[in-house]
């Protein structure tokens, strides 16, 4: 895994007309090399690593959590592994500086100028782990970076490698020395998913595994970056029909007005669940979008942003925002068509 | 692409979605929507939320709860009548509701076909084509209205369904249908909508406390626990829960404690304000009531006079009340026009009233005195008649001494009347005066029978026994149903058209002629003697309701006011000793007067005719039975038409649900085939055709949810309803190309959906189409407009808490 295997791809504001597109049947058996190669590494977890990768596609950023020991950080490997891309890994702590994960210029004593030192940023797949736990100002050079897509140091813009992507974790339970990540910040991440503890046969597998070594070790990657750099303008192009497009509206809207909830989801909340349900559709081969996209993304893109009320209360102390996404979900009209009448 | 070509290009293109629909999702997609949406019961456990349930539910507990009004009202057949006006109503309601979806049209289409069915079934004939309502309907309906609210007065219950009585139940029906309609239905409500279904079944424990039929109301109430079960906010059926409990107890267990009412056997005659309108319906109750048992000194039975209505208005006749004095009965006056000439013995008769209520004191004529009656009547000098606006006859003991007259037959052919001036001078004018529209048949039929004769007296007999004979017939109910029923001018023109009817208008058709001859007269109402009835004592006679009777009196100058009999023998009653012009003296007269007078009652109607001692009163007499007859025979006419028009509503309502179904079935299936809006419109029929089975499809599900959601429950996937669902997902969630759907495929989905009902399922899924009453109706919004989704859906996910930690994977269907 060398850090020189970042690339500077096309940024993602280019036209999409420039890339390189597959046909999504192809998309769609290269995802599927992809979930399988990864599924040899992590056992039973298919729906977070179909998401992970679904978020990969939508050039997204992923919230994971869940607590320590589960696999985060070998999914997110496994992940960057597979489809041939660089990964890093922050351990973030309170005292963990902006610099330290942007990089610095230092002075290059042979070249008589500040040369720029990328930091662990500069990779395609950078894992946070413990985001919560470093502070605000380090939260937000990271959050700021995810969203540009590119870091400024001294006043040079560095872009960042492409694909890039944010698996950050966050500990739900440990709460001493934490700053929990403010709803603006948790807004920037596409999806939030908890890895889960494994089932017991997957548990027994991973034992047997891991008894000769890293299976990690054994992952080849099944695509290489400017492949994945094409998979991903595919999903650009998948179509999305006005019908799709209300539907996803209808549900951020009915989030806004939800008596159980303090805060519902923003137009960045509406914009990531189209582009996610995009990932989607060209991981089942589909060029286009259909609202059941919606309906199995909105928990995992959407609960994360949102606010419950006071008192609002989950199952099984589950958070209770989930719930009510799949409450709003389950209520919420599938549109089949969008009125023409005159 | 083009309509055909969806289906072949889904399959060849869109392996993925196909496979993901028919194979890969099915574990997958399921669990996760299972995990994403509430959990679900099986197809049958939804059933209970078929949608015609509130309506069908309302019209059970409708039914019942005008079945509780049984014990107010005899018999059955007003029962039909007037569930068939709830069950227009509703059906009216219940189809505007699902034609158009305007909220205060259906219960205004509603009360107008119960205005429009109420005014063919009571008024047919005043309306523009048996229909539209006229002016004269409202006059008519408000006359209508009157003798139901008399009715309501003046009966005891069980009352006789008279026309009235039944007009203002059907009234009620109708309206407390609609109101509950409205309430459950339209504004869903069930709660509230039960309320005035309960007031229908609170009725009989008001107007007869401890009469309500406990399993009628326990059956009422388990229709509004139907009600209420449907689909609702829950308060709404907590609610409804405490009021349906309340009301059951209350009328189950509360109907006991309230003390009796008073009303409870009122008799119309004696009672009302014009005592003559309420006599006929008295004598239809078909049940007679004891009303008054007495002894005379003399041990011969008498007639007991309780109003006497000496005023005649063209239209009705009327107590002279103006004239009537406070004061004690223990000494009334003499009684008018009887000179020392006629015999008269002082006899004692010795009353008492039973159960029934009236206002007027049963005496016989001439009374002098009244000892034990208490304080607070009134008497009238001219008709010796006792009343009194506080009092109640009910229950009371009295004597009274009264005269009994023997004037001889010369003394009656001798006796003069007054003419206009005497009578003015003698205070008779009221009693000779006739409006200035008296029909002229009236006057020259009086001419024709009674011209001839010689004297007052045998003008009389002449038209006495003119009436009793063989051109007339007793009969209770022709005059209500042929509308002649009363005493008016017209009325009188009509019964002597007619020539059927029964005392009310022989009696005062007999008044009015006499009037036209110069004799003054006026119409008693009272009782006929009635029947001996050893005991309840030594010489005791008993008069029931059935023996409440009318009468005309005429004034014979010297020896007064003269009873006469011109009523066929009626029911079990003998009218009357021959030819009697006297109440104590038949024999008198009939045995002076010669053949024309003394065989009048044997001859001209000798069955019917008996004296009262000869009655076992446990025998109904022909003439009863003949009664009863013609009260049925009448009675079943009008219930035909009334049969025929209800069933024709019935039919219809049976079968219009199903034709708008199928109208709207082909409806979508056209639009399907063409945009725009195709696949929301073959979706909505899928929908349609699910919930007319009795199950569930929101239009929050998604096409795909569906099929998986069926495939689950059925235990296999079918491949039709998964060739709809790539069809319409593809022409919904596509780039713009196709631009609708194949027909055949849409039936071929919609005939697998039907195929796997029973067949019992499907003949109800089609004769009564859920899916009409539902947000999926002629009014639905094609589209599923966004935000609009609300639609009730349960929303307690319950299972999968976290859809993305399911375990399970179907292996995918294609290779890489």
């Amino acid at each position: 895994m060398s850090d020189a295997a970042f690339g500077a791809g096309s940024a993602p504001s280019a036209p999409p007309a420039a890339e390189p597109r597959l046909a999504l049947e192809d998309v769609r058996r290269d995802a599927h090399a992809v979930i399988e190669a990864i599924e040899t590494v992590i056992d039973g977890k298919r729906a977070q690593i179909e998401l992970a990768l679904t978020v990969l596609l939508a050039e997204g950023h992923l919230l994971l959590e869940d607590v320590p020991g589960v696999g985060k950080t070998m999914l997110a490997r496994a992940l960057a592994r597979a489809t041939g891309g660089s990964v890093h890994r922050i351990q973030f702590t309170p005292d963990l500086l902006p610099a330290d994960i942007t990089g610095v210029s230092v002075f290059n004593q042979g070249l008589r100028d500040f040369e720029f030192k990328p930091g662990p940023i500069f990779a395609n797949l950078v894992i946070g782990d413990e985001i919560n736990r470093a502070s605000p100002k380090t939260q937000s050079a990271l959050l700021e970076s995810m969203e540009e897509r590119q870091v400024t140091v001294d006043g040079h813009s560095h872009p960042l490698p492409d694909p890039f992507v944010v698996i950050a974790t966050q500990n739900p339970i440990e709460m001493q020395g934490t700053f929990a990540l403010p709803e603006a910040q948790r807004d920037r991440f596409m999806a939030r998913i908890s890895m889960g503890y494994p089932d017991a046969a997957a548990e027994i597998a991973m034992l047997r595994q891991r008894a000769t070594g890293s299976p990690l070790d054994a992952l080849d990657a099944v695509v290489d970056l400017p492949r994945l750099r094409a998979m991903i303008a595919s999903v650009r192009q998948v179509y999305v029909s006005p019908a799709i497009e209300s539907y996803a509206v209808a549900i951020a809207a009915a989030s806004r007005v939800d008596p159980e909830l303090r805060l519902g989801a923003s137009p960045r909340a509406t914009l990531q669940l189209v582009r996610a349900a995009k990932a989607r559709a060209a991981l089942d081969g589909r060029d286009f979008v259909v609202p059941d996209d919606l309906d199995d993304l909105a928990v995992a893109v959407i609960a994360h942003r949102l606010l419950a009320a006071r008192g609002a209360t989950g199952a099984d102390g589950e958070d209770p925002s989930a719930e009510i996404v799949r409450r709003i979900v389950a209520r919420t009209a599938v549109p089949l068509g969008v009125a023409e009448r005159a | 692409m083009s309509v055909r070509e969806a289906p072949a290009r889904a399959r060849a293109t869109q392996s993925g979605v196909l496979g993901g629909v028919t194979s890969g999702r099915a574990g997958r997609g399921g669990a996760r929507r299972a995990g994403a949406r509430p959990a679900r019961g099986s197809w049958r456990a939804r059933r209970g939320a078929w949608r015609w349930s509130p309506a069908l539910w309302l019209l059970a507990a409708q039914l019942c709860a005008l079945g509780g009004l049984h014990v107010l009202l005899r018999e059955s057949a007003w029962w039909f009548v007037v569930a068939g006006y709830a069950l227009l109503v509703l059906v009216v309601a219940t189809l505007t509701r699902l034609l158009v979806p305007v909220p205060l049209l259906a219960p205004v289409l509603a009360a107008a076909a119960g205005l429009g069915g109420l005014t063919v079934g009571f008024a047919a004939d005043t309306a523009v084509g048996g229909l539209v309502p006229t002016g004269e309907t409202w006059d008519r309906m408000r006359e209508i209205v009157d003798s139901g609210l008399r009715s309501i007065a003046t009966q005891t219950s069980p009352a006789a369904p008279e026309f009235g009585l039944v007009f203002l139940v059907a009234i009620g029906a109708c309206a407390t249908t609609i109101l509950a309609e409205s309430l459950a239905v339209g504004m869903r409500l069930p709660a509230l909508g039960a309320l005035p279904v309960l007031a229908l079944l609170v009725i009989p424990v008001v107007i007869q406390p401890g009469s309500s039929d406990g399993l009628l109301a326990l059956l009422t109430a388990a229709a509004l626990l139907g009600l209420i079960r449907v689909p609702h906010p829950p308060t709404s059926r907590a609610l409804a829960l405490g009021l349906a409990m309340l009301t059951l107890v209350g009328a189950v267990v509360g109907g006991a404690l309230i003390p009796q009412s008073d009303e409870a056997g009122r008799i119309g005659t004696a009672s009302s304000a014009n005592p003559i309108i309420a006599l006929g319906a008295d004598l239809r109750r078909g049940d007679p009531l004891p009303a008054v048992a007495y002894t005379t000194t003399s041990g011969e039975p008498v007639y007991l006079r309780l109003a006497s209505l000496d005023t005649f208005t063209g239209s009705s006749w009327t107590p002279a009340l103006a004239g009537y004095q406070d004061g004690p009965l223990s000494r009334l006056s003499a009684p008018v026009g009887l000179s020392g000439a006629v015999d008269t013995t002082a006899q004692r008769i010795r009353v008492h009233v039973g159960q029934i209520s009236g206002r007027w004191l049963p005496v016989p004529y001439p009374t002098t005195a009244i000892a034990g009656a208490g304080d607070g009547w009134r008497w009238g000098p001219g008709d010796l008649s006792i009343v009194s606006r506080d009092n109640d006859i009910r229950d009371r003991e009295y004597t009274a001494d009264y005269l009994e007259l023997a004037p001889t037959a010369e003394q009656l052919r001798a006796a003069t009347v007054p003419s206009g001036d005497e009578a003015e001078a003698a205070g008779l004018s009221a009693q000779l005066a006739l409006p200035d529209d008296v029909p002229a048949v009236i006057a020259e039929t009086a001419q024709r029978v009674a011209g001839g004769e010689s004297t007052p007296y045998e003008q009389a007999l002449a038209l006495q026994n003119w009436l009793r004979g063989p051109d007339f017939t007793y009969s209770i109910d022709a005059p209500v149903e042929q509308g002649y029923d009363g005493t008016g001018l017209e009325v009188i023109a009509r019964f002597l058209e007619v020539r059927s009817g029964y005392c009310v208008h022989f009696a005062s058709t007999m008044a009015v002629m006499a009037r036209e001859l110069g004799i003054p007269s006026r119409v008693v109402v009272g009782f006929q003697p009635g029947t001996p009835r050893p005991d309840l004592g030594e010489g005791a006679f008993l008069a029931t309701t059935d023996d409440l009777h009318a009468w005309p009196e005429l004034y014979l100058e010297g020896v007064g006011w003269t009873r006469f009999e011109p009523t066929p023998g009626r029911g079990e009653l003998p009218p009357d000793p021959p030819l009697s012009t006297d109440v104590t003296a038949p024999q008198v007269p009939a045995d002076d007067l010669g053949p024309d007078a003394a065989q009048p009652p044997a001859p001209v109607d000798p069955a019917p005719v008996r004296d009262p001692s000869d009655v076992d009163p446990g025998t109904p007499s022909a003439a009863d039975a003949a009664a009863d007859d013609g009260l049925d025979a009448a009675r079943s006419g009008t219930l035909r038409t009334l049969a025929l028009v209800l069933g024709t509503v019935l039919v219809l309502a049976a079968v219009t649900p199903f034709a708008a179904r199928r109208v709207l079935r082909a409806r979508r299936l056209r639009r399907a085939a063409r945009g725009p809006g195709a696949a929301a419109a073959a979706w909505t029929e899928l929908r349609a055709t699910v919930v007319d089975a009795g199950e569930d499809a929101p239009d929050t599900e998604t096409p795909r949810a569906f099929a998986d959601r069926l495939a689950e429950e059925r235990g296999e996937r079918d491949p039709r309803v998964d060739a709809l669902v790539v069809a319409v997902e593809s022409l919904a969630y596509r780039p713009p190309g196709s631009l609708g759907l194949d027909p055949a495929l849409v039936r071929a989905a919609l005939a697998a959906l039907e195929a796997r009902l029973p067949p019992l399922a499907r003949v109800r899924a089609a004769v009564l189409p859920a899916s009409l009453l539902g947000s999926i109706g002629f009014g639905a919004p094609e589209f599923g407009a966004p935000g609009s989704g609300a639609t009730g859906v349960g929303a307690s996910p319950t299972t999968n808490a976290e859809p993305w930690s399911v375990a399970t994977h179907a292996p995918a269907t294609e290779g890489p």
